[in-house]
């Protein structure tokens, strides 16, 4: 299933005025992060580059298998798997788990909807990711 | 996405062999719906209902799958009053799914157990569980609801140079984190985190110290020994299933073998209960020595609980 949350993001500035500095929730996560999506970075508290944990056609989710955004920071261009140090997500209510192993398995931290935090079990042992709960 | 946890969370010989904690069923309350939810779970075959999960001391610190439901259908609502403040009278947060109750905090941690599972899919994830990876979750949201609700701009910033949100829309004050902020508050009676990081930290701890106890070691290589004598070369059942070899769309018939020789072995030396057992010891006593850190987190997780009750019964 094709990911098309991309097509918002241009639009989204409109009827928005940028003004005074923001007020996050100390457990928010960033504005790097897609909206609608959740994210992991080469380095902790959400520095470093940035790679979404979002669908994309040809990029499963078990092995990690793609890269981090060019352009963004420490760590840009390369492969996610095993290098995430951080994560936020920015879904409304489904949160994610990021994996020690491939497949979806092995022990995992938990992205809660609308949060950040530093990766414990899976710090630079990210395998594969999911989302949480998982139905059956 | 049916049937995915029926392969998944199986493992019920050795599930049973490890003599644990019996499946929880989904709490009564979860019912009650918020949202707009599309997917839901179905109902169990009996013999997978059956099965056993084992449960990890630190569960107790964590939300389950379930609890997380529970409170994401009780968010809902606190959410859709906070928005209706803000003018925004018909909106709805996206549903989560129910949870499937066998889901929980320590499913395949251990690696695949099932052999029909090994044998239809080796280390793969069943095509239902692929369909549900693979699926958008959430439907993207209007810029200004997305400002309200979360309290950050719908536009991203992918450098660090984060840009700057609002802190109020038409006159009214945002609160920290939106309207999500103001509703996980509530219901956790102030804090922001639903999952803190201790519980998780010891939950990464005792997995590395249970992969260096000499128990686990033990079983460890007695398992090696069996895959070897089946012509399979490996330390460990993790290594296996990350085998580079095995990463193509679906399983080639050398990881099907290796996926069913390996749970062969690990039934015949008893390697996920001597590993969950070792595990189980470590966790009792990591916890026992952050008891003044986690018990103020069990009372928030259970007030979190109480409090989504309430909301969702209309209170």
């Amino acid at each position: 299933m094709r990911l098309i949350r991309s097509s918002v993001i241009g639009a989204a500035v409109v009827g928005l005025t940028v003004a005074v500095t923001p007020a996050p929730a100390s457990a928010a996560p960033t504005a790097r992060c897609y909206p609608g999506m959740a994210c992991v970075y080469y380095n902790s508290n959400q520095a470093g580059a940035v790679a979404a944990m979002g669908h994309v056609d040809g990029m499963p989710s078990w092995d990690f298998g793609y890269v981090f955004d060019p352009g963004t920071g420490n760590g840009a261009g390369l492969i996610v798997k095993n290098n995430a140090a951080s994560a936020d997500s920015r879904y409304i209510t489904q949160a994610v788990r990021v994996h020690y192993n491939s497949y979806y398995k092995g022990p995992y931290d938990v992205v809660a909807a609308q949060s950040k935090r530093n990766l414990s079990v899976t710090y630079n042992n990210n395998a594969s990711w999911n989302y949480h709960p998982n139905p059956s | 996405m049916n049937s995915m946890h029926r392969h998944r969370l199986a493992g019920i010989s050795a599930a049973l062999a490890a003599g644990v904690l019996a499946v929880t069923g989904c709490s009564a309350g979860d019912s009650a719906t918020g949202g707009t939810g599309t997917r839901v779970a179905p109902a169990l075959e009996p013999a997978y209902a059956a099965a056993k999960i084992r449960t990890l001391p630190i569960e107790e610190y964590v939300l389950s799958s379930a609890e997380y439901v529970k409170i994401m259908k009780a968010r809902v609502r606190l959410d859709a009053r906070c928005m209706s403040d803000f003018g925004f009278t018909a909106f709805a947060s996206p549903d989560v799914p129910q949870a499937d109750p066998r889901d929980s905090f320590t499913a395949d941690r251990y690696g695949v157990e099932d052999a029909v599972q090994a044998a239809q899919y080796g280390y793969h994830p069943s095509p239902a569980v692929r369909a549900f990876a693979e699926a958008a979750p959430e439907p993207s949201l209007p810029a200004d609801q997305e400002l309200v609700l979360t309290g950050l701009a719908a536009e991203r910033s992918g450098t660090t140079a984060l840009r700057a949100a609002p802190r109020s829309f038409k006159g009214k004050a945002i609160p920290a984190g939106g309207c999500v902020g103001q509703s996980t508050r509530h219901l956790t009676g102030g804090s922001d985190e639903l999952y803190p990081d201790l519980p998780q930290d010891i939950n990464a701890q005792s997995y590395f110290k249970a992969k260096e106890d000499p128990r686990v070691r033990d079983v460890f290589a007695a398992w090696s020994t069996c895959m070897k004598d089946k012509g399979f070369t490996y330390s460990d059942p993790m290594q296996a299933n990350d085998d580079p070899r095995f990463a193509l769309p679906t399983a080639s018939p050398a990881e099907i073998a290796t996926a069913t020789a390996d749970v062969a072995c690990k039934i015949s030396t008893d390697l996920v209960g001597v590993w969950f057992r070792t595990e189980a010891e470590i966790q009792e006593s990591l916890i026992g020595a952050k008891q003044t850190k986690l018990a103020p987190m069990k009372e928030t997780k259970q007030a979190a609980l109480v409090n989504a009750s309430t909301v969702l019964a209309g209170n």
